[in-house]
């Protein structure tokens, strides 16, 4: 057995350019469909585990396609937007933990989220370099955000305007890093997360006074002790520790802007009441359970699969024939061989016995290698289905 | 008087089965929860209802006013990691729009009331204290001096206990029960202030009475006056002139006022009541202490003067 | 050692049916002969008859006592294996394979011969007597004509035969290798005792040989 191994590995390393071919050959031939349904599978989980650890999302009416999206990959800046008065209405209910989000924002091409500290507690996101932020101005990075940025705590950042025209709206604020985030492997990876209140302050809803609390003045016009605010508001593009007292806001904090609030229903039946109520709300707003828009999305997205299958077996089939056609030829120009073995004495079986040693190392090679394909596929091109599904 | 003997014993009752019980329930060997108050009303509830099965902090700083205190970050941080955040509402914490809390661990006790928040309008800026200036302009903060919402706020406090820590249930049940009783007993001991006082004017040094007014129907009017700074002439003047469409005898100070204060006031003969807001721990005793304290020396300065003469001999 | 009767080996019509006959014929251990004639009268196909790669139609082969005329395809591979050696016409080598594994290659093919330790050096010693040692690792397409015929004489003698048999193993040489060639073949059959038939067409060599049986009176 070893003597026709070694006569077939002879064999084929001195034709190695011939027997190469034949590996890539044959491993493409297996790895290609094998591949492709290792990147779909691939990202279909890892949209679907998003999903799943998402239970509903509440929002604006609209595409419950684009809000779920947007909820869960912040892919959409310019999504509809809710206001608090959704999260009102779903902690009023006492049925479910409320987690809003605000992904309106960018910095250094990075989405900004808005959020409370209970949706980094649910997604488990936990400062591994520095500190968690504590007050407005402040941010934390997600891990690929710090990693591309070369940031660490410390570091200063500043936010993407969003229109250089809008004066009575956005500033760009330069946020402090305080924390880097553990890598997750989610789309939470590549996202800058601060306070909500401070993606309230980049729309201008807050404000400080710097200015203001440095001289109060009596009123001339009035008698008594009548006091009066000097008017400075001024529009900050740093938020400091200095300055930090003089930040407030007005209005209604139930009107305050949000893309979408994830619903974390206490248990099945807090879900369905929860569910149940919003059928109510239908004209203004939209309760949506991100699994069963995936899947649905995913099964639309991923009927191609089987075109592709098609497509991989009429290609496979003809690559076969193609190197069944080459392998009768070689063997036909290895009748020499053959009849040098006869001559020496050996039996017919002993050239079938090297055939197929040679066939075995080189389906070996092919698997290793197609096994190779596959792993690199998997490792490299996984994002590639995600990234193709949210474009 | 009878009924807030009753009320009393009754919180007294409770309170030892709750420390009763409570201790069964440490035998189980469960951490305390951890649960940060932003005064110290509430931090007394706090300890009331949970006993030894809570550990109760209160960051503000002895002598800070923690209406006007704003936390750094260790202590924001520290707050991140508790249980539960006990908050007053009603505007006090002005530092909570400017800092990142958990907001499914915070619990705003006086949310059940807030139609029934007082607004002020028209304040001045002023400075007193460590905390610089400031005005009491905005909502009315002082909601814990009403004392039927002080019971209001205990409940929710108690509630926000109960859901993070089902096991607790039964303890703080039974505390509330005493703490309620207790704060009953507040609540009458006041209706029977305003009853002996029959609609007589009140003068409070600072805008911070607002609730206890409310809730009692005092006729109260503030000024902006420190225990230990001596008022302006011209602010004396304008007492004065308002002296003589309101004639005021008594004024509610939150500590006791100089003693020159004390000998102009009592040349237009008014006479200081030291009533403690406690929003901050009390020099000594406890809230209960504290305003138990306070009650009965607004209903010793509201007896008629006979009332304190001794007995003539003979 | 040889002895053959009635032999008759009748070619395919395709290839002119030509018979070849043999009566008698007879040739003793450690003879050295030379077998000339005319292209096409048998001569080749007689050293494969008496290897026993293709049985005769008709008549007996007895090769070292043993009745190869008799034997099935397998005793006869096995025979011709073990006991005879075969330097072919075109030498049969592999290009695949150096000089030290084209000679081994029948150990590989064969589980009648076992490629042990010992054959490795025997085959390290035959080398060596051939001059061909420092070409072992050398693969066969870089090797001069005459270091080919040297290994495929030495692949023929490794196995200590009874018998070799050459097919023109010196074609295509010139006068002064065609000698050093057979040099080395006589020297190889001596050193093992065996007995050697050559086919040839080189009359410049038949003197070197103990018999000559020549295929042209066979016709």
């Amino acid at each position: 057995m070893h003597h026709d191994i070694y006569l077939a590995w002879r064999y084929l390393y001195h034709h190695r350019v011939r027997s190469l071919i034949l590996v890539i050959c044959l491993s493409l031939m297996g790895a290609m469909p094998l591949g492709v349904h290792e990147v779909m599978n691939q990202g279909k989980r890892a949209m679907l585990d998003r999903a799943l650890q998402t239970p509903l999302i509440a929002g604006r009416v609209g595409s419950g396609v684009d809000l779920t999206l947007n909820a869960l990959y912040f892919n959409n800046p310019n999504a509809p937007r809710t206001t608090m008065a959704e999260v009102d209405r779903i902690e009023s209910t006492g049925w479910a933990l409320a987690l809003p989000i605000y992904s309106r924002y960018s910095a250094q091409g990075f989405p900004l989220i808005g959020v409370t500290l209970d949706y980094l507690e649910y997604r488990r996101l936990a400062v591994t370099q520095g500190e968690m932020m504590t007050t407005l101005g402040e941010c934390v990075l997600g891990a690929e955000v710090a990693a591309a940025l070369g940031l660490e705590p410390g570091a200063t950042l500043m936010t993407t305007p969003g229109n250089l025209f809008d004066l009575a709206g956005m500033y760009p604020l330069k946020l402090h890093v305080t924390g880097v985030l553990g890598k997750q492997n989610s789309p939470d990876d590549g996202a800058i997360f601060v306070d909500l209140k401070t993606a309230w302050i980049i729309e201008g809803l807050g404000h400080g006074h710097e200015a203001a609390a440095k001289s109060v003045v009596k009123d001339p016009t009035k008698s008594g002790n009548t006091q009066m605010m000097d008017a400075g508001l001024v529009t900050y593009t740093e938020i400091t520790p200095e300055n930090l007292e003089s930040f407030h806001f007005h209005g209604d904090p139930a009107t305050y802007p949000i893309s979408a609030v994830i619903a974390v229903p206490n248990d099945h039946r807090a879900e369905v009441l929860l569910r149940g109520r919003y059928l109510n709300y239908e004209k203004d707003a939209q309760l949506v359970a991100p699994l069963s828009i995936c899947e649905n999305l995913l099964d639309n997205i991923f009927r191609i699969r089987e075109l592709f299958d098609g497509v991989l077996g009429l290609v496979g089939l003809s690559t076969l024939l193609a190197l069944s056609l080459v392998f009768s030829l070689s063997l036909r120009m290895r009748r020499g061989e053959m009849r040098t073995l006869f001559l020496l004495g050996s039996s017919r079986f002993t050239m079938f016995r090297l055939v197929i040693a040679e066939s075995l190392m080189l389906a070996l090679s092919s698997l290793c290698l197609g096994g190779v394909l596959i792993w690199m596929a998997r490792h490299w091109l996984s994002g590639v289905m995600l990234r193709w599904v949210l474009a | 008087m009878r009924k807030t003997v009753g009320y009393r014993m009754m919180g007294w009752l409770w309170l030892l089965l709750g420390v009763f019980g409570a201790t069964r329930v440490l035998a189980e060997g469960a951490p305390p929860l951890n649960i940060v108050a932003a005064n110290y009303p509430l931090a007394y509830f706090a300890e009331r209802l949970g006993g030894q099965q809570v550990k109760v902090s209160f960051p503000v700083p002895a002598g800070e006013d923690p209406a006007y205190w704003q936390p750094d970050a260790r202590t924001i941080a520290a707050m991140q990691k508790a249980d539960l955040i006990a908050l007053n509402g009603a505007d006090f914490e002005k530092w909570i729009s400017r800092v990142t809390l958990p907001q499914s661990k915070r619990i705003d006790t006086s949310a059940v009331f807030k139609p029934r928040y007082i607004v002020v309008k028209d304040a001045v800026t002023h400075s007193h204290g460590p905390e610089g200036m400031h005005s009491h302009a905005g909502t009315a903060s002082t909601t814990w001096l009403d004392f039927r919402q002080a019971i209001q706020q205990a409940e929710a406090l108690a509630q926000a206990i109960i859901r993070n820590r089902t096991g607790l249930k039964s303890v703080v049940e039974t505390n509330l029960v005493g703490l309620i009783a207790d704060l009953h007993a507040l609540d009458g001991d006041m209706r029977q202030f305003a009853t002996q006082l029959g609609g007589k004017p009140l003068l409070a040094s600072h805008p911070v009475y607002q609730y206890l007014a409310r809730g009692y129907g005092l006729n109260l009017e503030s000024v902006h006056w420190e225990p230990e700074e001596m008022p302006p002439p011209e602010e004396w003047k304008t007492l004065r002139d308002k002296l003589k469409s309101r004639p005021a005898r008594l004024m509610l100070w939150e500590a006791e006022p100089s003693p020159a204060i004390k000998r102009q006031l009592t040349a237009l003969r008014i006479q200081p009541v030291v009533f403690q807001t406690c929003a901050n721990r009390p020099p000594s005793g406890d809230f209960m202490d504290a305003m138990r304290g306070n009650v009965q020396s607004l209903i010793a300065a509201a007896r008629p003067p006979s009332a304190n003469k001794p007995l003539k001999k003979g | 050692m040889i002895r053959i009767e009635n032999l008759a080996f009748r070619y395919p019509a395709r290839d002119s049916g030509f018979t070849l006959r043999i009566a008698d014929f007879q040739m003793r251990t450690g003879e050295r002969l030379a077998v000339i004639g005319p292209s096409g009268t048998g001569k080749t196909t007689l050293l494969r008859l008496i290897a026993g790669i293709a049985p005769p139609d008709r008549g007996a082969i007895w090769v070292d006592g043993r009745a190869v005329h008799a034997m099935n395809d397998t005793a006869r591979r096995n025979f011709r294996i073990t006991r005879l050696g075969f330097v072919f016409q075109d030498l049969q080598l592999l290009d695949y394979l150096n000089m030290a594994d084209n000679i081994l290659h029948p150990y590989r093919i064969n589980p009648a011969l076992r490629l042990s330790k010992t054959v490795r050096q025997r085959l390290e010693r035959l080398a060596e007597e051939l001059g061909i040692r420092d070409k072992l690792t050398k693969p066969v397409t870089s090797l001069s004509q005459g270091e080919r015929q040297r290994a495929a004489i030495c692949r023929a003698v490794l196995p200590s035969p009874a018998l070799i048999l050459a097919d023109e193993p010196t074609a295509s040489l010139d006068p002064e290798n065609k000698q050093k060639i057979l040099d080395v073949l006589f020297r190889a059959v001596e050193s093992h005792n065996a007995s050697l038939i050559t086919v040839t067409h080189d009359h410049d060599l038949i003197a070197r040989f103990d018999r000559v049986l020549d295929f042209s009176t066979f016709r």
